[in-house]
């Protein structure tokens, strides 16, 4: 985070540096020499595509978020933790738009891009597609392997060892038994018991 | 976790809705049990149990996988009690009120503990598999219970000479046919008890 904190600071400095230089008037105005001309189409755009870099890093870092405060083995606060989640669940749309500007600018610049500008536009372009894709991905999920639809046996076909622990539920004189050492690995399944909805995690 | 349906967000331990449009919903705890599978299936022996997928049984944890998570860091500490992070506690809860018994304190030779939870006189029993453990509420009508128990073999009796099985329900004596009513508890460690109930007491006696 203090990366991307860092680099939102750096983006913002850009901005002020690229406002504050004064204008170039046109080829005509200036005498021409021929490294004046060269050194001006190299650097054509350089400045917009570096800022549009930043931008995608600072998009990534806000895609990233959810999955940097939400890491295993770590605490997290409850302000972190109600900020990542917010942007867990409005992380699509924003992202998409953010992503699609960027994509436009970068198209609109690169017509008119050196090939200094081109050396920070592809890596912004890429940036910009990888953040996009990740808001469809969250890798903690794709760590867990919940049980999807739950298959049984009875209690005398069960392999389970005699001092293996489990969780019993009973409804409505239905008894059914989920074993620790599996639960342990699928955390979570949505069950129903006589007719009774329930989710069993361990 | 998360639902399908609206995505929001719930805490496990509490099973409350944290984030999303289902912010502030609240699951009901559904009545349960810890126990060995070999008693389990003693009392149940027509009930079923879920059955393993074949794709991932060999990830399953081992049955020395408590051993094992006891030696792992924890990501917070227990700010207060002695209890060590990862001992484990039966933790009870009434109302504001809330007790840790630690499981070390059962043992086959002294099976069951009584103590009073937010003014609830409770037992805490270790069942005859010397692994399963069950909380009960003394209280039956308006008399409260005191019972005592020993192994070889396990025996839990009251005070007037009832005896009383693992299931709560006295065998014989004036009492028999006669139910405790169960109490849920979490078995849990210390670490994590203190942290959702960081006014919990701890069982000394």
């Amino acid at each position: 985070m203090k990366f991307c904190s860092t680099l939102l600071a750096r983006r913002h400095l850009i901005i002020l540096l690229t406002d504050h230089r004064p204008r170039s008037l046109g080829v005509q105005s200036f005498p021409m020499t021929g490294s004046f001309a060269f050194t001006k189409r190299r650097a054509n755009k350089a400045v917009p595509a570096l800022v549009l870099l930043f931008v995608s890093l600072g998009l990534l870092c806000f895609a990233a978020y959810p999955i940097y405060v939400i890491r295993p083995f770590r605490e997290q606060t409850s302000t972190a933790l109600e900020s990542a989640l917010w942007v867990l669940q409005h992380n699509k749309p924003l992202v998409l738009i953010a992503a699609s500007v960027i994509a436009a600018i970068a198209i609109l610049l690169w017509r008119r891009a050196g090939w200094i500008a081109k050396i920070f536009l592809i890596p912004a372009t890429g940036i910009t597609v990888l953040a996009a894709v990740s808001v469809w991905i969250n890798p903690y999920e794709k760590m867990f392997h919940p049980v999807g639809e739950p298959k049984y046996l009875s209690a005398n076909l069960a392999q389970i060892d005699a001092a293996d622990m489990v969780i019993a539920v009973t409804e409505g004189g239905e008894s059914r038994a989920y074993p620790i050492r599996e639960m342990g690995y699928h955390h979570i399944v949505n069950d129903r018991l006589h007719g009774l909805p329930i989710v069993v995690t361990y | 976790m998360r639902d399908e349906e609206t995505g929001s967000y719930w805490q496990q331990v509490t099973g409350a809705a944290i984030s999303g449009p289902l912010k502030g919903a609240q699951l009901s705890l559904v009545s349960q049990d810890e126990l060995s599978f070999a008693l389990w299936k003693k009392e149940q022996p027509n009930g079923t149990v879920l059955a393993p997928l074949p794709r991932y049984a060999a990830k399953y944890e081992k049955s020395t996988w408590e051993s094992e998570v006891a030696k792992l860091p924890t990501v917070i500490h227990a700010t207060k009690g002695s209890l060590s992070d990862r001992e484990t506690v039966i933790g009870v809860v009434n109302g504001e009120m809330a007790q840790a018994y630690p499981l070390s304190k059962l043992t086959p030779q002294s099976p069951v503990l009584l103590d009073m939870v937010g003014g609830k006189p409770i037992m805490v029993v270790l069942g005859p598999d010397a692994k399963s453990v069950r909380v009960f509420s003394r209280l039956i009508g308006n008399q409260t219970l005191e019972f005592f128990g020993h192994d070889a073999p396990w025996t839990l009796l009251d005070s007037g000479a009832n005896s009383w099985g693992f299931d709560g329900c006295a065998v014989s004596g004036d009492r028999k046919g006669q139910c405790l009513t169960r109490i849920d508890y979490l078995k849990d460690y210390w670490f994590d008890w203190q942290h959702y109930h960081p006014h919990s007491g701890i069982f000394h006696h």
